[in-house]
């Protein structure tokens, strides 16, 4: 028998980081929680572009509008204006994200078996630390929830685009993390629902599952996780 | 012209998809050769993604002096799956193509393709698989 691949099908497992077997379960960790040289270092980098050149224009602008003799032109100073201000924006949101990654750990979820199947009920258990022996100063919240979802790229023209429908989603019990706390947790179960479908990974054409957990914690981090999960395609009876 | 008979409609992961093929000339060109192979493909807004499973290929001693032409053929459908779906942005299509390759440059090869569904495994409850904690 010959084996044929087609357009370069992956493998049909977990293209992110599969769980970590320890010795209190199967552990997955939400890595865009956690700091990256990639991500911030980019970041930084483009923001120091766009502010190098967009704030010494607008600086010529006001200088011009101060010098003017005549009526100013104000409309000139609106471009400027206004890429100056996207810059700004994308600078206090990189420093939230940074503040944020310096305040609290990556999310950790373990599940009690790994890979999962149609039907089956699930023990779980979610954390989420705080750096540098913090400690809340009110009270916060955890809330869980189990998505389902379909996720489709294609090309329309020279663009690629995604695309998604979610076919299920389900709120899990939430919990509360109390005012003097160092970490965030909540123990939960969920199941899987019968009909699945399982879990499906090709290139271009997906069906993803994941548990998200949203974090409050006021005055310090709001935040959520996402955790994929690989369901075999196997139903319990 | 190209009949095929599946045993099944409807096969689960892990198990074997069994059927006949059968080819009958329609002129008195002989085929080059005949490939049977079964896999997935992806319908939907995404671009297709497909996969060829198994794949079985009849060369010219295959063929009679009457240009009939017959093979069984059981393929394994793996227990990874994926399973037949029809979803929002994504259907998974099973099925199995039959392509005749005929000779000459301006011939047109016979192709059927046929349809059928996997399904997930059942399994037992399995309370024997321990908790993490």
């Amino acid at each position: 028998m010959k084996f044929e691949v087609s357009k370069n099908i992956k493998v049909q497992t977990l293209s992110s980081s599969p769980p970590q077997k320890t010795p209190e379960g199967f552990l997955l960790i939400d890595q865009d929680d956690a700091w990256s040289w990639g991500k911030f270092g980019f970041g930084l980098f483009f923001l120091l572009i766009w502010l190098g050149v967009s704030l010494p224009i607008l600086i010529v602008a006001l200088r011009e509008i101060a010098n003017a003799t005549g009526p100013a032109d104000w409309v000139g100073l609106l471009i400027p204006l206004l890429f100056t201000g996207l810059g700004l924006v994308g600078l206090l949101w990189f420093l939230r994200g940074l503040l944020m990654v310096y305040r609290i750990a990556p999310g950790e979820l373990i599940l009690s078996q790994w890979p999962l199947r149609m039907g089956e009920t699930y023990q779980v258990r979610y954390r989420r630390q705080l750096r540098g022996g913090k400690r809340t100063t009110q009270a916060g919240q955890v809330a869980a929830k189990l998505v389902g979802y379909e996720w489709v790229r294609y090309r329309q023209g020279t663009d690629t685009r995604t695309d998604t429908s979610t076919f299920c989603e389900q709120s899990l019990p939430s919990g509360e993390v109390f005012a003097g706390s160092s970490k965030a947790s909540l123990d939960f179960q969920f199941q899987i629902p019968l009909q699945g479908p399982p879990s499906f990974e090709a290139s271009d054409n997906q069906i993803r599952w994941e548990i998200q957990v949203t974090l409050t914690l006021p005055k310090l981090v709001k935040d959520t996780s996402k955790f994929r999960l690989w369901v075999d395609p196997e139903v319990i009876q | 012209m190209i009949d095929v008979t599946l045993l099944q409609s409807e096969v689960t992961v892990g198990e074997t998809l069994s059927g006949r093929m059968t080819w009958t000339a329609s002129s008195q060109k002989q085929p080059k050769e005949i490939k049977i192979s079964m896999g997935w493909r992806t319908e939907g807004r995404g671009e297709v993604d497909r996969q060829t499973v198994e794949e079985i290929r009849l060369g010219e001693d295959r063929f009679s002096a009457n240009g009939a032409v017959y093979s069984d053929f059981n393929f394994p459908i793996p227990r990874s799956g994926p399973v037949s779906y029809d979803g929002s942005l994504i259907r998974i299509i099973w099925e199995v193509r039959i392509v005749v390759d005929m000779p000459g440059f301006f011939s047109r090869d016979d192709k059927e393709t046929y349809g059928f569904r996997v399904l997930p495994q059942p399994i037992l409850s399995d309370r024997s698989r321990s908790d993490g904690y």
